[in-house]
């Protein structure tokens, strides 16, 4: 899939590319608006990645250009400023997700990843990772034929990750997604949430899902793909 | 400085005096002239009435003959009075009679005929005073009248008087008004440009006296001892705004050494983890370990930035950006959920009894409630008991957080919402800033929030809003 970055801060972009095409994404970069314009243009992008404060023509004014032309495509803005008008700012103008910098990498990934799956999802009702059985439907988990109780909390939370299998899950996106949080509280809620979720469901079987990456947050995939 | 333009002060001024001042001046001249005019005017015509009552008495009494007359009517200024006239241009007021009979003039004063020929009277009704200039340029009051006497003759009298040098005077009078007044306007402009700068001195001196205060002394306050009087309440407000100026420009100064001051422990452990990683040759496994551990640092430092800047912002601001009506109890309820596992770690009991609406910005309340109830968690033990409680009472929303752990000193209590305090210092993870933030964005709200607490007793935070 193709994925158009607009940065011209050149080391933020160099990383991002190299990120994006290390999980399998090719990457177009642009180191302003009119480039950006130009490129999107000439080709179909499946996402595009836009820094507002770019030279030549600011991250708005494309946004508001592309929009013109194509409602459709996934457009994730980064910006610096944190303010929380922005945000609605942005969403108002055509944005369908927001990052502000520095942000970790690995949500950038989550995220890209969730704007640019196929909208038409074969959501099945249940998942299988290894002997590891969730039934959305009926809101039952089970291990080894084991029934095992989570609260909905912990249900939702199992969830997310289940759907982003083999992703690496900032704990800020964990708490925006399953809890309605959107700022880092600071506090270890989502350590400890995980702690008691492993405890249910990895503890006492194996293969271990569940896996702390260490200073970027979790995910939940086989042992082997760590 | 434009001085047609009203916009200025001294303009204003000296417009001001000048048109009243010169409006009185025109006033009392106006006054003063026509009152003039009027006398001399009233005294003119009674003499002339009073003399015409006289003849026509004189006249009736004696059936018309004007033997007694004759030298009232004969009467005509002598060589002395003339030889005054021509010293002086000044004319005494005398008048010229005629009396007529039916055909017959009776009686004329000399010279009478040049100067006021019959026909002079002629477009005057009778007894009615009119005024008539002679071929010389005289001017004279004319009054005639017939009377019918008892002998059925009839008299037809006429006199003019010779106001010429009333006239004069007044002209002259009139003259030496209107140069008095365009001089006298003159100096009064002139004046009032004068008095008005001079008044506004004060001002300008003002003016550049606050000019020399900078950002770089604003202990600076202006005294009020020079200025005048109506000075006194711009100078105070001055001096304080100089005085909110200067704290905030202290406050900032505080913020960013502390904000420089907290980043020196994260950033050493970078550098330092760094340069002993780079002193030789590590295994890949080394090195993972490494940026991992330096991830970790970047997060702790991203979190600060961000918090501070919360900080900053909060206390820039007056009010709160949008503000919208939410159920208290779904509020606090979303946030406690976020807290679940914390509080089933600890075996922590929550009870909970809140009611009412609260008006507030809806990120900025969950997290003071996030910063808040998460201090509750931390400093309450295992086993056990948070409660909160929340009614409207009078308008005010008031909120309490009561936990029964560990509580804290009363001494350390004022310190709580200042900023990187922490009551038992780098136990916890965290900065300090959660009460800070907590509490700015309370009273960002209008609101107050207080704490009170006991050691082993528990602490209680109470919230307005």
């Amino acid at each position: 899939m193709n994925i158009l970055i607009v940065e011209d801060e050149p080391k933020t972009a160099r990383f991002i590319q190299k990120g994006l095409s290390e999980s399998g994404f090719q990457c177009e970069i642009a180191i302003d608006g009119l480039e950006a314009l130009h490129y999107c243009s000439e080709r179909k992008f499946a996402c595009i990645v836009l820094d507002i404060q770019i030279p030549k023509l600011n991250g708005w004014s494309v946004l508001a250009s592309i929009r013109t032309t194509d409602k459709q495509i996934p457009i994730l803005i980064l910006t610096a400023q944190s303010d929380l008008d922005d945000k609605v700012k942005g969403f108002e103008a055509g944005a369908d997700d927001y990052l502000v910098k520095p942000f970790a990498f690995s949500e950038l990934l989550a995220r890209i990843r969730a704007l640019t799956r196929r909208k038409v999802q074969s959501i099945s009702n249940e998942m299988h990772i290894a002997d590891l059985n969730i039934d959305f439907l009926k809101g039952k988990v089970s291990r080894s034929e084991q029934t095992i109780h989570l609260t909905p909390k912990e249900f939702a939370l199992l969830r997310f990750l289940a759907e982003h299998q083999g992703e690496t899950l900032s704990r800020t996106i964990i708490s925006e997604k399953v809890w309605g949080m959107h700022f880092d509280s600071g506090t270890n809620v989502v350590d400890v949430a995980m702690r008691r979720l492993r405890d249910k469901i990895d503890r006492t079987f194996n293969p271990k899902l569940l896996h702390t990456v260490r200073g970027m947050g979790y995910k939940l995939c086989l042992t082997t793909e760590v | 400085m434009s001085l047609f333009g009203l916009r200025s002060i001294t303009a204003r001024l000296a417009w001001f005096y000048v048109i009243m001042t010169i409006s009185a001046l025109f006033l009392i001249s106006i006054i003063l002239y026509f009152t003039l005019t009027n006398i001399a005017e009233k005294s003119a015509k009674q003499y002339l009435t009073d003399e015409m009552d006289y003849i026509s008495t004189v006249l009736r009494k004696h059936e018309g003959s004007i033997s007694l007359l004759e030298h009232e009517i004969n009467w005509i200024p002598g060589p002395i009075e003339r030889a005054e006239e021509q010293k002086s241009r000044w004319i005494l007021p005398f008048d010229y009679i005629r009396i007529i009979d039916k055909k017959n003039i009776l009686g004329e004063t000399p010279g009478m005929r040049e100067l006021l020929p019959e026909k002079a009277f002629a477009s005057f009704s009778e007894f009615e005073i009119g005024q008539y200039q002679s071929e010389n340029s005289h001017v004279f009051l004319v009054i005639h009248s017939g009377l019918k006497l008892s002998n059925q003759t009839t008299r037809t009298v006429q006199i003019g008087l010779d106001i010429t040098s009333i006239s004069d005077l007044l002209n002259r009078y009139r003259q030496i008004l209107l140069i008095s007044i365009l001089i006298t306007s003159f100096l009064i402009v002139i004046s009032a440009i004068f008095v008005a700068r001079k008044a506004l001195k004060p001002l300008y001196e003002l003016s550049d006296k606050t000019r020399e205060i900078t950002a770089q002394d604003l202990s600076v306050r202006l005294q009020m001892s020079n200025w005048p009087v109506e000075f006194k309440q711009l100078v105070d407000a001055l001096n304080a705004m100089l005085s909110r100026l200067e704290k905030s420009y202290q406050r900032l100064e505080l913020f960013s050494a502390e904000l420089a001051h907290e980043l020196r422990t994260p950033l050493n452990n970078l550098m330092g983890e760094a340069e002993v990683a780079l002193h030789k040759p590590r295994d890949p496994a080394e090195y993972q370990s490494l940026l991992s551990s330096s991830l970790e640092e970047y997060h702790r430092i991203n979190q600060l930035i961000e918090q501070m800047l919360l900080l900053a912002k909060l206390e820039n601001q007056s009010l709160p950006p949008s503000v919208e009506n939410l159920d208290a109890l779904q509020s606090i309820q979303s946030v406690l959920s976020y807290f679940e596992p914390l509080l089933e770690e600890k075996n922590i009991h929550l009870e909970c009894e809140i009611s009412g609406t609260i008006q507030v910005n809806k990120m900025l309340w969950q997290r003071a409630l996030t910063n808040l109830i998460d201090n509750a968690i931390k400093y309450t033990p295992d086993n056990g008991e948070i409660r909160l409680t929340g009614s409207t009472i009078k308008h005010k929303f008031h909120l309490q957080i009561q936990d029964n752990g560990i509580g804290i000193a009363a001494d350390k209590i004022p310190f709580l919402f200042e900023r990187f305090y922490r009551v038992e210092h780098s136990h916890q993870p965290g900065f300090g800033l959660g009460l800070s933030i907590a509490a700015s964005i309370i009273h960002l709200h209008q609101g107050t929030i207080e704490i009170r607490s006991e050691i082993n007793q528990g602490t209680t935070v109470i919230i307005a809003l």
